[in-house]
């Protein structure tokens, strides 16, 4: 039983962390219709940020600091000098996402050239002792304070989206470019923005995974991957939903290595995914303004 | 320095034949799938298992690999009857990472990472694959099939249901026509076509490991696909020609050996991405292919995409 609560703890924890992935993308794919693959090179930039960050002994807070705006800026970079130019030449989804993947791929070699293929450990004092822990429960700190920046990330976002006047513009142009267009909304400083938000999220999450099991290249295409399948498992354009899949995934992942080996995971989600999208096309949650 | 341009005239022919298959799905169809190294793994597997423990011949086990590389791309696309447009892209990436974890985990029968060795030599029509000259003719001549498949196909109405699909999935919905079996029925051609591929591969290099089947493979077949051009039948087999000799120009630089590989896959990555933007039709590709006619508000017949995108559900309730 201990371990059940244990596995299940983690796979809150991990699903928290999904999460921040999850809405990033849900809010770039929902807001401009890229399939933002690229996402992945923001994980990796930002979690080598935090490694150069911890290298030049900097205060935790300003590395990590450091590892989002490393991260945004990447972000900011491909929107500008990838997306909007392909965009404006016509160039085909299809192509934009070949683009997208090509740009992770080569960002994550180029981080491999510099740094090897092995994960780089960070080390933080007392960041992975216990903070509390009952039977075989154990939360260390890292794992309490990624759950409650991803918690706080996820509403806040949703907030800005709900509350606010810029999020209601964002949550405008969605929905209908042209009328958002013809009502003089500033889409280009609206996407720069979106961009934005997604970027620092996912930087966040690259952050989480550095401190846990090192900077790692590669590692961010497939985190990307468990983070799509919960934002098309959740209903495209629904942050909750997104929000949901994701905790929803990182539990069952968890609670899955009480009954299979650790390696098949992946596979268990995938095959999940598989049925759910049988099961139900539109996602966790309806989109709301599906009836048009 | 013969016999290893030999070789490699060999290889080329083989990823030449994995690109053929998948320019059906990216350059007719207008699909993105990211697993075709796994099902050339498949095929390449499905070969080596059979010929080392039971002894197979080489048309059996060929056909064995057509039909499971046919089954595994059915499954993914199966689902893609209920969500279309970017939904294809991450089943294809789940089932490329599921197929890597397959090949590297379930030791009993792949032997993991170590890979299966001892694929036995082969003689078709009395040509036995001893030397690499009578391979390459083998191959070249399986290539020159997948080509001739890949025409007809593309030329029958079937190939213009395919065209029309890629232009205007929503349209060819509308004017009737079978859309989600074209998509499922094209998946398992290509997934064929790539198991075949990989049948040749194992027998070719005599043995078989996971990481010739990982999701780099998968990009370097997608980046043989850009380059060259794709929806064209010498785009592929020209992508495949340049792309196979990048390791051998990188090898002149005299890499260490932990930099050589990312270094590899930065020039693959860097091409798919120079062609993606300056290129998009590739060296050989049709010109008017895979441009985006005027419609700038979202992509084209996607019923995830833009069209239904505009949601954000977050609203104060």
């Amino acid at each position: 039983m201990d371990v059940l609560i244990a596995l299940l703890f983690n796979g809150v924890v991990s699903g928290g962390i999904i999460a921040l992935m999850a809405v990033a993308f849900a809010i770039v794919y929902a807001a401009t219709g890229y399939f933002h693959i690229a996402q992945a090179g923001v994980f990796s930039a930002a979690s080598y940020g935090l490694l150069m960050g911890s290298r030049m002994e900097l205060p935790f807070v300003i590395a990590v600091l450091f590892a989002v705006t490393v991260g945004t800026a990447f972000g900011l970079l491909i929107d500008h000098i990838l997306y909007r130019p392909l965009e404006r030449k016509g160039t085909s989804r299809l192509m934009m996402l070949i683009a997208s993947l090509a740009t992770v791929i080569v960002t994550d070699n180029v981080l491999a050239i510099f740094f090897t293929q092995d994960p780089q450990f960070i080390s933080v004092a007392g960041l992975k002792s216990r903070l509390f822990g009952f039977g075989l429960v154990n939360v260390t700190r890292l794992q309490a304070l990624g759950l409650v920046v991803a918690l706080i990330g996820v509403a806040l976002l949703y907030t800005y989206l709900a509350r606010t006047r810029q999020g209601r513009a964002i949550r405008g142009s969605a929905g209908n470019p042209d009328l958002a267009r013809s009502l003089g909304l500033p889409l280009g400083k609206l996407q720069t923005r979106v961009f934005l938000l997604s970027s620092a999220l996912a930087s966040l999450t690259g952050a989480y995974y550095a401190l846990e099991a090192g900077a790692l290249p590669y590692r961010g295409l497939g985190i990307f991957l468990i983070a799509s399948i919960a934002v098309i498992a959740g209903g495209v354009g629904s942050i909750t939903g997104a929000a949901l899949a994701a905790f929803v995934i990182g539990i069952v992942q968890s609670l899955a290595l009480a009954v299979v080996p650790a390696q098949w995971s992946t596979a268990i989600v995938f095959t999940m995914f598989i049925v759910w999208i049988v099961v139900k096309p539109e996602g966790l949650a309806r989109a709301t303004t599906r009836a048009h | 320095m013969t016999a290893f341009l030999l070789n490699l005239v060999v290889i080329a022919g083989v990823y030449a034949i994995v690109a053929l298959s998948l320019n059906l799905l990216v350059g007719y169809t207008g699909v993105f799938s990211i697993a075709h190294a796994a099902l050339f793994g498949v095929g390449a597997y499905s070969t080596a298992l059979l010929s080392t423990k039971f002894g197979w011949g080489f048309l059996a086990t060929l056909v064995v690999a057509v039909v499971l590389g046919g089954v595994v791309s059915a499954l993914i696309s199966a689902p893609a009857l209920r969500v279309s447009g970017d939904y294809f892209a991450v089943a294809s990436f789940g089932m490329q990472i599921v197929m890597s974890d397959i090949f590297v985990n379930w030791t009993s029968v792949t032997r993991g990472p170590a890979g299966v060795p001892g694929v036995p030599s082969f003689s078709v029509l009395g040509v036995s694959s001893q030397g690499v000259l009578s391979r390459i003719a083998i191959v070249w001549v399986m290539v020159g099939l997948a080509a001739l498949v890949a025409r007809r196909m593309i030329r029958s109405p079937f190939g213009r249901v395919l065209r029309a699909i890629r232009e205007d999935e929503t349209g060819a919905r509308a004017l009737g026509k079978k859309v989600a079996f074209a998509k499922t029925w094209v998946a398992v051609i290509s997934g064929g076509m790539a198991g075949a591929a990989g049948s040749l591969f194992a027998l070719h290099q005599r043995y078989v490991d996971p990481q010739s089947f990982d999701i780099h493979q998968s990009i370097l077949i997608l980046a043989m696909v850009i380059v060259g051009g794709a929806a064209s039948i010498w785009g592929p087999l020209a992508g495949a020609a340049l792309i196979t000799s990048v390791p051998e120009l990188l090898r002149l630089l005299e890499l260490p050996s932990n930099v050589a590989g990312p270094a590899q896959q930065v020039m693959y990555g860097l091409a798919l991405l120079l062609a993606a933007v300056f290129l998009p039709q590739g060296l050989l590709g049709e010109r008017e292919v895979l441009e985006d006619p005027g419609d700038k508000s979202g992509s084209k017949g996607d019923a995830v995409g833009p069209s239904q995108k505009g949601v954000l559900d977050a609203r104060p309730s």
